[in-house]
């Protein structure tokens, strides 16, 4: 952990910056009495209130002493303070906090509530106030910011305690009869050390500025002892004359209180992932955006059976660790009212494809094709970014949860897709009425006016449904529909998405990792495995008469009520599929290291898709024998 | 459906005669949130009566002592304790204390020797004038420049500008008020004499010491807002409204927006409440006539009803400002009511 | 002879009008060395009953036996007694590893534990415990989020064996998974069983999946077991209409078969279940369909236990695998 900040603080220019910084400040405060007590102490009455010179780099003040020169001194006083009150207030609201944490639910509310409301005076007011009831001076300045400082750093570590001891692994790990004296250090306190050190270092910063403040206002640090605050209210009142005086123990406090923010923003980044950029992108690229504008045109008249046609489509990522391609070059061709079933383990790619062919891929992926067109119109999966033609594509997550907006009713959210395209306000009520009804939400008018957390969770996944059904698709892509959802919810949402399909005559692209979903509902599927598509053709010839072996692995997998418990316990694929960043890829087939009838070629040759006995096969030892050269 | 739907329903209507305080919670949710919001304002309050009163009987020493210090007599002495009320039973002191509180009457100012209140009445509204001044100017830039650089640098976009953004950000919030004032105050007032220094003459009195107060705050704040923001950005419902073919711009006012509000208000609450406080250093480099240098004043000269008052007020009005925002919040968001 | 035996077990959240009675009136008896399957809804009480049986929900129950030992109420004893002897495996594998530590070293923890000592069965080594799981040993080294959910799944098996259980409450820990990776982990739970005597308790929402493991089978519904017996014969010859339901429900491998929907309606407020019998608004053998069956209004067909292989509904006896659930056949 230590080599992580260490590492981290001298990556980046700013926490290299900040480390020097600082390190400077605490060799001055240890040598600064040393060096420079004397001339500090020197007063001289033919040197008053001198300006910037030679001799007095921040001038002299109105005892004739050099500012410099205190400046210096008032290094160590000024960084005690401050870390004294910063360890007062972490020792405080540290311990007041987890001790909080582990009170009785009745009591704990009580003390937060309390907590909260001391949370909410700014410290210097707290800070004022202890100072007014103990009296100025340098002690009662630490203690009085420590306990103004107390209260948000133990709401932090009891906020932090209570979320740490409500996490499953701890109550886990007590079902386990792991002890209380390992899982107070290795369970409670280690998850969250991190984040109350860097708060205490972020409290050394705030306890700078506090006590400079005190001091500045007089009812801090006492004469004859002076920190900066001190220096800095005696320079103000020289501001007119002698500007330098009070600059100086200015810069001074700023110099070290930034050397303590890049510091601690450093090593926050290093803490935080999420801090550091790292995030993963979802959005549309502007590129993408300004090809929307450019709108797609019907050029093929012949293909007008095709709903989707997409030729060789390839996602890949550029990451600092190399090239992603979480899919490598797959087609798609989905008939008019075809129900089409992409089916593979998770990580294969299937999201990927989906989100690909609906322009929804993130930001910093490479989409690329030879070919796509989408109703008869050419251009890039992008290009369904246009409203006219991309509203006829409509999507439906994995998860009915997240995907439906908490704080927009359902009405708005179902009918502003066709607002905006120029429907009324009426007319396009009647149409959410409408769908909601097809897809079986009993009440429809008045669920317009409910939010999505009323909703039962197979309720929202048929609203998601309801509302892509609102701009008349002619296709939906449904990515693992159900898969969130009990199998009799899953029952419910299948049967809405069959009765859709056959009603409007919209295609279905049905993605999930059950054959036995794909089975009940799709025409003709297609088998994904690491990127690519190994096995196509008519469900009933790839449910009963699998080709490629990973496809048998798959239903070999299924448990169904067919299944006996006397009869052989389903397989499942063995080992671990390649992944897509091309670490563990074989030369050859990506399934080599999983099959069980692979032979020579197979490790040379990647397999394309070729004709099997019924439907087509990525497989060397499957395809049709007159088909291999 | 309609079937199903009464059928469902009707065991809730035999239920419903169950009638109990968490069934009215059920079905009153506005009241019973006000009520308990109102209820914990009085609690608070009562409590600000007490601490503030016990402040100055908690205080190490005899408090009397320590106002005139170690040379006064025995007698001056005493007479401070009376005036204090300091030679009266204890409760009777507390009683009175509070009555007179509740009434605005703090007694006299040992130093200025007029009464507290109107010494109050004349700085307060001068320190509320500052604190919106400020936070009008932190939530208009912070949420702009929060908003702006989370657009910018979603999804990872310009990783150098958002490392820029947080390391400058860091450093500006960095900068303590006083600091900047002063640094202010010889710039802007001294040298390009674009403003005065001290004192109130109206608006352009008013601006230095409001950007001192505010640009501090700047920096956490915006920092806060993008975070915000981002994470709005990267939910899944925007990719859905995104499916949904809408433009950016709806896409942003009607999703991004409303989400993100909660945070908002909660964040101009926090920053006007602290603000109401935390003016009192910038108010004694400008000479600002409000209740921080008043304030700071009292604590030098140990003018005790000076301190309690306005300790009390300030508390006060933090608190009320706390229980706005929470109405607040519950309009903004419905949803939470329900839950809470 | 039975691991582990509970009678009577009643588990409530919050109170008031909001008070939801997640569990009402259970009685379940695993028997020593098989698997009792509890099946349902989501929302039906079946994780509350496995988190109630090893004290993360507090429950009250009239008698638990735990390994030959009765208690009338939950107490220091009994609690110390199921942590000996009762293990629990959650569904999502990711939460169930403090992200600071190695696999290996949550599993030492387990073995270092001061009630592991008097427990019987020889004590393994983390090494030989990842093995068992068929995890390659290495994996002691590596951190909770370096590993799959497949991988992790069975790294939190074997951190519950360290523990030496007889008795492992499974609580859906294949839902997160693939059905590949689902297949893997079904079989190892066997072998396991076979190997070390366990008697399990194995949670699912899909009766295929919990038919496929268990020799006995407990169906429950809002709080409430509605039929409990040997699980081929809940299956086979189904006598409460959610069983068949549930049985409708899922899906099978066959090409061109009816798509059969044996539900439509969402599961009611768990806060105030329905008068008379809790299935009747959804039930489709019940008032909606057959209004002259008033009873399943106005008598509540009460509670049962494993033991009878019985069905709480009026018109069980009725009841055959022939009455068709209302199937939608939509031409494919
Ligand atoms: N933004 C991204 N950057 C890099 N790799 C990604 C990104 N998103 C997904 N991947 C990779 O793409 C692969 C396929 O993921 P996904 O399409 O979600 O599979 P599936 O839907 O079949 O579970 C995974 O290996 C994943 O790591
Ligand atoms: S090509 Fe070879 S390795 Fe690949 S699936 Fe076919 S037989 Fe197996
Ligand atoms: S008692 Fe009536 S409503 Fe309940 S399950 Fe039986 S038939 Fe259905
Ligand atoms: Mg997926």
């Amino acid at each position: 952990m230590r080599n992580k900040y260490l590492h981290a603080l001298f990556r980046t220019p700013s926490g290299a910056v900040g480390s020097l910084t600082l390190l400077l400040i605490i060799a001055l405060a240890v040598v600064g009495p040393l060096l420079w007590h004397d001339a500090a102490q020197a007063e001289n009455v033919t040197n008053l209130n001198l300006g910037v010179s030679r001799d007095h780099l921040f001038g002299t003040d109105g005892l004739g002493r050099d500012v410099f020169a205190r400046t210096m001194v008032a290094t160590r006083l000024s960084l005690l303070l401050a870390v004294g009150a910063a360890v007062v207030g972490a020792i405080l609201g540290y311990v007041v906090g987890i001790v909080i944490a582990v009170l009785p639910a009745q009591l704990r509310r009580v003390c937060l509530a309390a907590v909260d409301v001391s949370l909410s005076f700014p410290v210097i007011l707290l800070a004022i106030v202890f100072v007014a009831m103990f009296g100025g001076g340098t002690t009662s300045t630490i203690v009085a910011i420590g306990i103004a400082f107390a209260p948000p750093l133990a709401r932090l570590s009891s906020n932090l305690a209570l979320a740490e001891s409500r996490k499953e692994y701890f109550r886990i790990a007590r079902t386990l009869g792991v002890p209380t004296r390992t899982l107070l250090p290795r369970y409670l306190l280690a998850n969250i050390a991190e984040p109350l050190l860097l708060t205490f270092f972020y409290a050394i910063g705030s306890a700078l500025v506090a006590v400079s403040a005190l001091s500045f206002l007089g009812i801090g640090v006492q004469p004859p002892s002076y920190d900066w605050g001190v220096l800095l209210v005696n320079g103000f009142t020289l501001l007119y004359v002698q500007p330098a005086a009070a600059l100086g123990p200015a810069a001074m406090i700023v110099v070290t209180g930034i050397g303590l923010a890049l510091v601690g923003e450093a090593s926050a980044r290093a803490a935080n992932p999420r801090l550091a950029g790292a995030r993963r992108r979802t959005a549309g690229d502007d590129a993408q955006n300004a090809q929307a504008a450019a709108e797609p045109t019907p050029d093929d008249p012949t293909s007008d059976d095709l709903v989707l046609d997409v030729r060789d489509l390839r996602v890949a990522f550029d990451t600092p660790a190399g090239e992603v391609v979480p899919v490598r070059g797959i087609d798609l061709r989905i008939r008019k009212g075809e129900v089409l079933g992409l089916v593979g383990e998770s990580g294969s790619g299937k999201s990927m494809t989906a989100l690909a062919i609906a322009g929804l891929a993130p930001a910093n992926a490479r989409v690329t094709t030879e070919r796509c067109r989408f109703l008869g119109h050419a251009g890039t999966p992008a290009g369904l970014r246009s409203r006219r033609i991309g509203q006829r594509l409509a999507m439906v997550f994995q998860d009915p949860a997240t995907s439906l907006n908490p704080a927009m009713r359902l009405g708005t959210q179902m009918t502003e897709a066709v607002r905006a395209g120029g429907v009324g306000r009426r007319e396009a009520v009647e149409r959410a009425v409408e769908r909601l009804t097809d897809v079986r939400i009993p009440a429809p008018a008045s669920r317009l006016r409910d939010f999505a957390n009323q909703l039962s969770g197979g309720q929202r996944q048929r609203v998601m449904i309801a509302m892509g059904l609102m701009t008349e698709p002619a296709l939906i892509v449904a990515d693992e529909p159900t898969t969130a959802l009990d199998v009799t919810v899953q029952a419910q949402v299948l049967s809405v998405l069959r009765d859709v399909n056959v009603r409007s005559g919209a295609s279905v692209l049905l993605i999930s990792h059950d054959m036995s979903v794909i089975a009940q509902m799709c025409s003709k599927v297609a088998v994904m495995y690491a990127g690519a598509i190994v096995e196509y053709g008519d469900t009933a010839d790839v449910v009963h008469r699998p080709q490629h072996p990973y496809t048998r692995a798959l239903l070999a997998s299924v448990i169904t009520l067919d299944h006996s418990a006397e009869s052989e316990a389903p397989a499942e694929p063995g080992g671990v599929a390649p992944s897509a960043d091309g670490r563990n890829r074989p030369g050859g087939c990506s399934y080599l290291a999983r099959c069980p009838i692979a032979s020579e070629r197979c490790a040379d040759e990647i397999p394309p898709l070729m004709q099997g006995a019924a439907g087509e096969v990525a497989c060397w030892n499957m395809a049709d024998k007159e088909q291999l050269v | 459906m309609a079937e199903e739907a009464a059928v469902v329903s009707r065991p809730t209507q035999q239920l419903s005669s169950r009638a109990g305080w968490s069934d009215i919670k059920a079905r009153h949710p506005w009241l019973v949130f006000l009520l308990s919001r109102v209820a914990r304002l009085v609690v608070v309050c009562a409590l600000l009566l007490v601490g503030t009163f016990l402040m100055v009987r908690l205080m190490p020493g005899d408090p009397a002592r320590r106002i005139l210090g170690l040379q006064a007599t025995p007698e001056a002495v005493e007479l401070t304790r009376h005036r204090l009320g300091l030679d009266r039973p204890q409760f009777e002191q507390l009683w009175s204390y509070c009555w007179n509180a509740l009434h605005l009457d703090f007694g006299e100012s040992f130093s200025q020797g007029v009464p507290v209140r109107e010494l109050i009445a004349e700085r307060f509204p001068k320190t509320v004038e500052l604190a919106a001044a400020a936070t009008m100017v932190l939530l208009i830039v912070g949420f702009g420049v929060g908003t702006l650089m989370a657009v910018l640098t979603r999804d990872g976009r310009r990783p150098r500008l958002d490392a820029t953004y947080g390391t400058s950000m860091g450093a500006l919030s960095a900068v303590p008020d006083f600091v900047l004032a002063a640094l202010f105050a010889v710039v802007f007032g001294l040298y390009l004499k674009w403003f005065p220094v001290a004192g109130d003459n109206g608006l352009s009195s008013l601006t230095l010491p409001t950007l001192a107060v505010a640009i501090p705050g700047i920096g956490f704040l915006s920092r806060v807002v993008r975070a915000e923001a981002l994470d709005v950005l990267s939910q899944n419902y925007v990719r859905t409204a995104r499916a949904k073919r809408l433009t950016g711009r709806r896409i942003y006012i009607r999703h991004v927006m409303p989400n993100a509000a909660y945070g908002g208000v909660t964040l101009a609450g926090v920053s006007f409440a602290s603000l109401v406080g935390g003016t009192v250093v910038v108010e004694q480099v400008f000479n600002w006539p409000g209740m921080g240098s008043a304030l700071t004043s009292a604590v030098v000269n140990r003018d005790y009803p000076v301190v309690q008052a306005g300790v009390l007020l300030l508390g006060a009005t933090v608190v009320i400002v706390n229980t706005l925002v929470d109405v607040l919040l519950a309009i903004v968001d419905p949803g939470a009511l329900r839950e809470n | 002879m039975t691991a582990l035996e509970v009678t009577d077990l009643r588990v409530q959240y919050g109170r008031g009008a909001r008070a939801v009675r997640a569990v009402d009136g259970v009685s379940l008896a695993v028997p020593s060395g098989g698997t009792l399957g509890l099946v349902g809804e989501s929302g039906s009480g079946k994780s509350t009953v496995a988190r109630a049986l090893v004290g993360l929900a507090h429950g009250s129950f009239q008698r638990l036996v735990v390994a030959d030992a009765e208690f009338s109420s939950w107490s220091r004893p009994a609690e110390a007694r199921v942590r000996r002897h009762v293990q629990f495996i959650t569904q999502d594998p990711s939460s169930a590893f403090n992200p600071r530590s190695t696999i290996g070293a949550s599993i030492a923890e387990v073995l270092a534990s001061p009630v592991r000592e008097s427990a019987s069965g020889t004590a393994r080594t983390p090494a030989e415990l990842l093995e068992l799981v068929a995890l390659d040993t290495g994996v002691a080294r590596r951190y909770p989020h370096e590993l799959s959910g497949g991988q992790l799944q069975r790294a939190s098996i074997a951190r519950a064996l360290a523990a030496r259980p007889s008795v492992l409450i499974a609580d859906e820990i294949t839902s997160a998974l693939d059905v590949g990776v689902q297949a893997g982990i079904l079989r190892l739970l066997g072998d396991l069983q076979k190997e070390l005597a366990l008697s399990i308790v194995f949670i699912s929402h899909n009766l295929a999946v919990t038919r496929h493991i268990s020799d006995q089978v407990a169906v429950m519904y809002l709080g409430r077991i509605v039929e409990a017996g040997d699980s081929e014969e809940v299956l086979v010859q189904s006598r409460h209409p959610y069983t068949r339901a549930l049985v409708d429900s899922v899906p099978r491998l066959k090409v061109g078969a009816p798509l059969r929907l044996p539900i439509q309606s969402e599961p009611p407020d768990p806060r105030r279940p329905p008068a008379g019998c809790r299935f009747h608004p959804r039930c489709p053998v019940g008032p909606q369909t057959n209004p002259e069956r008033t009873d399943c209004i106005e008598h509540d067909p009460g509670t049962i236990a494993t033991s009878a292989s019985d069905a709480a509904c009026h018109y069980a006896s009725q009841a055959t695998r022939t009455i068709a659930a209302q199937d939608t056949t939509v031409p494919g």
